[in-house]
C-alpha cells in the first residue's frame, strides 16, 4: 500500500493517458512502498510493482514541477522508472524549504 | 386476435406452400482498431536490411496482437411469424420448423455487445523460434504466463470468445515453453506451427465478429510529429553529432536510441516493409521525439543560444573560432598592461590576477553574440585554442586565479574558484551556505552512481556540492525551464541536475542518481 503522498505525486506524473501513464495509474493500488525515507526538503522511495510493467519506456525519468501555495518557489515530483518492478520517487521542494506535506490535490497547479 | 391484440388461437390457414425466411436486422457501431503487426529489436548492431542477423538479435521479436475498442454491435432477425391456430399446407396439417407461432415475440436478439473501451495486447514473443530464444524464453517465462492471465481477464470483460481463443493461444505457448524448459524434443518448426496456428484463429476470429480490421500502415496514417519530421530529425542529429563532440554524451546516447526507436518503427510504417503496420506497433513516438528535441534544446541552452537556435554551418564555426582567438589577443594585451601598470599604481584595479577585462563578444560588444549552434562551438573551440596559440598563456593563467571575463553575458566563462564571484552574482561561498544540512542531504545522502562520483572525486558533499555549484552556475543566466533537468559538467562527470534559478542563482535541488 502506497503513502497519500506517494499515490498524489503518482497520478500527478502520470497523470496524462499516454500508454504509460494508463499502466502505471492501474498499478498504484497493487504497488508497495519500500525505502521510505523523508529529508526535510522532501522525501523519497522506492515503488515494487506487484503487476510489472511489459516493458520499460525509453525516456526513464518522468517529472511534475507544480506551483503550490505552501511552496514559494514550487516544487517537483520526480519518479525514475527503474526497471519493469521497481520506481524511485521523489518529491523536493524547489528553494530549500521544508516539505510541507502537501495532500490536497487541487491546490497543485503546474509551474509558472 | 381479439381487441386487445392477444392471440386468440383460433387462426386458421390454408395454403399451397409456405416459405419461411426471417428479416435480419444489423447495428454496428465502433472506434476501433485492432493490429496485428511485429516488433523490430533496436539495437546499436540492428540492421532491418541485414538478413545475416539472426531471429534473436534483430528482426521479429515479437508479435502484438492489440484490440482497442469502443463498440457496439448488435444483431437481430424479425422472425417470420404465423399466431396460434391450425396451419395446412397442401391439406395437410403441419408445424413448420423454424416458424414463430408466438405473436408477442416477433423479434430474436441474435446478440447484442455493447464493448467497454479497451486497450488489450498480447504480446508473442519469437524468441521461440530459435533454440537460444528458447532458453532466453524459459528465464522469463513466469513474467510472461502472469501477463497472459491478466490479459485474458481483461479480455474476458469485452469479449468471451476472443477471450477464449487467447486463452487457448496461452496454452499452446505454456506447452511449448515448458517443452522447451523440459529438455523435449520440440523443434522450433513445431512451435513456428503453434505461433502460426495462434494467428491464424486470431484472424478468424477477428473476422467472425465483422470487425474491420486495418490496412497495413500507410504514410499518411502515421502519428502526426512534434515539431519537425523524421528526416528533419535524423538531419538535426547527424549535424549536431558531428559539432558537439564530446558534450552531452551520455544524453545523446539515450535520445539517439530513442529516436532510432521511433525512427525505425516509423519508416517501416511508412514503407510497410516486412508488413509491420504502425497500428498496434508499441512505439512510442511522442515520447521518443521529444526527449529527442529535449536534448537538442539542452545543447542549445548550454551554448548560451536560444532553445530554437539554428545550427548554422562550417563558415559560422571558423568565423567565431577566429573571432574568439582575437578576444583572447584582445584581453591578453589587457593582462599585459596590467603586469605592467600594477607595481607603479597598486590599485586592485589593476591587479593582473583580480582585475575585469573587457572582451570583444558579448552583449553590446564588437562581435556580438553568436547566433547558431556552430557559431557558438566555434567560439568556444577558438576560446581553447587560445590557451593553446598565445605564447605565454597568461591569460588562461588569469582566468583561473583572477576573474578575467573571456565572454560577457554568454555564460563561458568559468570563474574564479578561490573566493571571486558569478558574474557579479553572490559569491561561491556565500551561495553554499544557503544550502542546509537537509539539502545537502537530499543531495547526496539517498546514494546513485552520479552522487557517488562526486563525493569520490572531492571527498565530501560540501566540496562536491561547491563544484557542482559552479557549473549549475553557468546555466542560471540561459532560459532555464524551472524544475526541468538538465546536464553539466563537472570536471570529466556528466551530473544532471534539477533546480530553480533564484536572484540569479541557480538553486539545485535534485541530482538524478544516475544519468538518464
Amino acid at each position: 500500500m502506497l503513502r497519500q503522498q506517494e499515490i498524489l505525486a503518482l497520478e500527478l506524473i502520470f497523470r496524462g493517458e499516454d500508454k504509460l501513464s494508463r499502466a502505471i495509474k492501474k498499478r498504484i493500488s497493487e504497488a508497495e512502498s519500500v525505502g521510505w525515507e523523508e529529508t526535510g526538503v522532501g522525501f523519497f522511495s522506492t515503488i515494487k510493482l506487484n503487476y510489472p510493467l511489459s516493458e520499460v519506456p525509453e525516456v526513464r525519468m518522468w517529472s511534475y514541477a507544480f506551483d503550490h501555495p505552501d511552496f514559494p518557489f514550487g516544487g517537483v515530483f520526480n519518479c525514475m522508472i527503474v526497471n519493469e518492478n521497481e520506481m524511485e520517487l521523489e518529491g523536493v521542494t524547489l528553494g530549500g524549504i521544508d516539505w510541507p506535506h502537501p495532500i490536497d490535490p487541487r491546490l497543485f497547479s503546474d509551474i509558472s | 386476435m381479439d381487441e386487445n391484440g392477444l392471440d386468440t388461437g383460433k387462426l386458421n390457414l390454408s395454403t399451397g406452400s409456405l416459405n419461411i425466411e426471417h428479416l435480419t436486422n444489423r447495428s454496428y457501431s465502433s472506434n476501433q482498431s485492432v493490429g496485428v503487426s511485429a516488433n523490430v529489436a533496436v539495437s546499436s548492431q540492428a540492421n532491418p536490411g541485414d538478413p545475416t542477423q539472426s531471429n534473436t538479435n534483430l528482426a521479429l521479436n515479437s508479435s502484438n496482437y492489440s484490440y482497442q475498442n469502443t463498440s457496439s454491435q448488435s444483431l437481430d432477425k424479425t422472425l417470420a411469424t404465423v399466431g396460434q391456430g391450425s396451419i395446412k399446407v397442401g391439406g395437410k396439417v403441419v408445424e413448420p420448423e423454424g416458424l414463430n407461432r408466438d405473436i408477442a415475440n416477433l423479434t430474436k436478439d441474435i446478440y447484442n455487445v455493447d464493448r467497454q473501451q479497451g486497450n488489450i495486447e498480447l504480446t508473442v514473443d519469437h524468441r521461440l523460434l530459435s533454440e537460444e530464444g528458447r532458453k532466453q524464453i524459459a528465464a522469463d517465462f513466469e513474467k510472461i504466463a502472469d501477463k497472459v492471465v491478466e490479459v485474458v481477464d481483461t479480455l474476458n470483460k469485452a469479449s468471451p470468445e476472443l477471450a477464449g481463443n487467447v486463452a487457448d493461444a496461452a496454452d499452446n505457448l505454456q506447452q511449448g515453453a515448458s517443452d522447451s524448459v523440459e529438455g523435449k524434443d520440440t523443434t522450433g518448426q513445431q512451435i513456428a506451427e503453434k505461433v502460426e496456428d495462434i494467428n491464424q484463429r486470431e484472424a478468424e476470429s477477428l473476422l467472425a465478429q465483422e470487425l474491420i480490421l486495418p490496412e497495413l500502415g500507410e504514410p499518411g496514417d502515421a502519428p502526426e510529429l512534434i515539431g519537425k519530421s523524421f528526416d528533419e530529425q535524423v538531419s538535426e542529429l547527424t549535424a549536431l553529432k558531428s559539432l558537439q563532440e564530446g558534450n552531452f554524451a551520455a544524453g545523446e546516447q539515450s535520445a539517439e536510441e530513442a529516436f532510432q526507436n521511433g525512427y525505425i518503427k516509423g519508416w517501416e510504417s511508412a514503407s510497410g516493409n516486412g508488413g509491420n503496420g504502425w497500428i498496434g506497433s508499441d512505439a512510442d513516438y511522442e515520447s521518443a521525439i521529444a526527449f529527442y528535441q529535449n536534448q537538442n534544446a539542452q545543447l542549445r541552452l548550454s551554448l548560451g543560444l536560444p532553445a530554437d537556435a539554428p545550427i548554422g554551418g562550417i563558415g559560422d564555426a571558423f568565423l567565431w573560432g577566429g573571432a574568439s582567438l582575437l578576444d583572447a589577443t584582445y584581453q591578453t594585451l589587457q593582462f599585459v598592461g596590467n603586469v605592467y601598470s600594477y607595481p607603479m599604481g597598486w590599485s586592485d584595479s589593476d591587479n593582473p590576477f583580480t582585475a575585469n577585462y573587457d572582451s570583444l563578444i558579448g552583449t553590446d560588444k564588437l562581435f556580438g553574440n553568436p547566433a547558431t549552434v556552430a557559431g557558438a562551438l566555434g567560439r568556444d573551440v577558438g576560446e581553447i585554442g587560445s590557451y593553446i596559440w598565445e605564447p605565454t598563456a597568461l591569460l588562461g593563467t588569469a582566468s583561473i586565479l583572477g576573474k578575467a571575463a573571456k565572454f560577457d553575458d554568454v555564460g563561458n566563462v568559468v570563474p574564479d574558484k578561490a573566493s571571486i564571484g558569478f558574474n557579479g552574482n553572490p559569491a561561491l561561498d556565500v551561495v553554499i551556505t544557503q544550502y542546509n544540512n537537509n539539502d545537502i542531504h537530499h543531495l547526496f545522502g539517498r546514494g546513485g552512481d552520479t552522487p557517488t562520483k562526486l563525493l569520490d572525486k572531492f571527498g565530501s558533499p560540501e566540496a562536491a556540492l561547491k563544484e557542482l555549484q559552479m557549473a549549475a552556475q553557468q546555466i542560471a543566466n540561459k532560459n532555464y525551464q524551472t524544475g526541468s533537468w538538465v546536464t553539466v559538467k563537472v570536471g570529466d562527470t556528466p551530473v544532471t541536475i534539477q533546480g530553480r534559478v533564484i536572484d540569479g542563482t541557480f538553486r539545485i535541488s535534485s541530482i538524478a542518481k544516475k544519468e538518464f
